[in-house]
Order: C-alpha cells, then structure tokens, then sequence
C-alpha cells in the first residue's frame, strides 16, 4: 500500500485547502445520513466526466463515491454525534496529476490513530464474531493516496489526494 | 427499502430494488431482512442485481442478517456489479459470503 503522510500543513498560509487554486466543486450538505449519497454520487459523475477507461485509475469514480459515503458517514455519526444542525463542505478538483477531495466540517476533532493505516482483521469461519462495522477507514486508506489534516477554530478540514496517473495500488 | 421475495422451490429469492445499500438504507435493509427471516423464509437467495452502490454500512448488514440467520438456513449472494463486489474484497468479506454471478448459478450449486 502506498505511503499515507500525515503531514502539517504550513500554516502561515491559512487553512488547508485555501491555497488560491480554484475549486471545481463547492457544495455544503447538512450533516444528515440521507444527505450523503447524494454528494458521494455527485463526486462519481465529477470524476468519470474527467477521466476515462483507458487511465491508470478506471474506478476512479466509483472508488471517490465510496470514499465520500465512508467518511461523511463517519461524521455525522461520531464528529457531530447526536448533535444536530451541522453543516458538512465538500470541495473536490483536479490538481496536478492528483485528484484532490477536501472535506469541512465543525464536529469533534478526529482520533490520530484512524489516520494510520490499518485493516480490520477477523477469523472468517468464526460467524458470531464477524464485525459489523469499523472498516471505513481502512477502506479510505486501500484507495487514497495522500491524507492531511488540520484541527483549527473547531473545524475539521481533511484533504485527500488520490494519483490519478499511476496506479499506487500495493 | 424495497425487496421482492420470490418463492423458487424451497429457496427464497430476494431482490433488493434500490440502488444504494449505504449508511441510510442499512438498518432498513436488515430489519426487513429480519422479518423475511422470521416469516420463515431461511434458505435465501439475495440478488444484487440493481444495486450499484455498497459501502461498509451495507456490508455491515448483510453481516447482521448472516448472523441472524446463523444456523438455521444458508445465504447466497448473487447480481454483485464490479463495483459492489470489488467492496466486499476490499473488506474480506468475499471469503465470508456464498457468492455466484446469478440465481441459477446458486440455485444449481445446491
């Protein structure tokens, strides 16, 4: 698998994912489960609009969807939690020879160690003890490539970076 | 959450006819399961066919409603899109599941 950085951002330039460079999508859900598909499918069509079967990444677009679902699901379950009345931004573009997702939001701050890699391990002939849930992170880490993260004045910003010329895939 | 039941010899087919099984639709999806299961449906046949999107919520249920089953009957998975079965492998749980391409595959595989 490829290298997750987690890394600081520099923050004489503000917040991350302010960085002058345009946005080609911008679009704020309320923090509700039935507001997620909507959004992750949205990021579908922005991603097969812009790439095709022939690159390095012909799931580009259904992999972002379930990446969008996986992590707009975790927060409005456990950043905003029972609270309600959150708002969630999302902001997606091509930059570069990345795809890059930046997610917003004003819940609780995410726990460190879900940004390392890990996988949900489990005994396969053992049917009672089969998770349930728990793997979402380790579903964003099989697909993205490059993870940052910033906690300031109580907002979440977390931004993805998926390579859309190569294929790093372990 | 919509699901057909279709009564095939002793085997219940199961169409789910969303497109979506995801954090919204899961606790639906398994409850409705549940009541097949209780109605006495046990040796199931779940046909995937017209969903093109699962993510970990979903599995999860699926998960749910193997265990609920638990010894009582079987459950074969059938219909799974590139996309959804490429969500079970990223989870594992392809080794956990009875998967076929279709009804029939599963139905002669008894």
């Amino acid at each position: 698998m490829a290298n997750t950085a987690l890394c600081q951002p520099d923050l004489l330039s503000g917040n991350l994912g302010d960085d002058g460079i345009d946005w080609h999508i911008n679009q704020t859900i309320d923090a509700n489960l039935a507001d997620v598909g909507g959004i992750s499918e949205a990021i579908q069509t922005y991603c097969l609009f812009r790439s095709n079967a022939d690159s390095a990444v012909p799931l580009l677009g259904p992999d972002m969807n379930l990446v969008l679902s996986e992590l707009l699901t975790n927060i409005v379950k456990h950043a905003y939690g029972a609270s309600r009345g959150g708002k969630i931004e999302i902001r997606a573009r091509f930059s570069g020879q990345f795809l890059e997702v930046l997610i917003i939001d004003q819940g609780c701050a995410l726990p460190e160690n879900v940004l390392e890699k890990s996988r949900v391990e489990f005994d396969g002939d053992d049917l009672f003890a089969l998770p349930e849930g728990g793997f979402g992170w380790s579903i964003v880490h099989s697909i993205i490539d490059e993870i940052e993260y910033q906690r300031t004045g109580g907002s979440n910003r977390l931004l993805l970076r998926k390579n859309i010329f190569f294929n790093l895939e372990g | 959450m919509i699901i057909n039941t279709i009564n095939r010899d002793e085997l219940s087919v199961l169409e789910v006819m969303n497109n979506r099984i995801d954090s919204s639709s899961a606790v639906e999806f398994k409850d409705h399961m549940k009541g097949i299961i209780d109605d006495g449906n046990h040796q199931l046949v779940l046909d995937l066919g017209r969903v093109d999107f699962i993510d970990s919520s979903g599995i999860g249920a699926i998960v749910g409603v193997l265990k609920y089953l638990g010894q009582k009957g079987t459950l074969a998975i059938v219909g799974m899109s590139q996309t959804v079965d490429r969500v079970f492998r990223l989870t594992r749980m392809d080794r956990v599941f009875s998967i076929y391409p279709t009804v029939e595959d599963a139905v002669s595989s008894r």
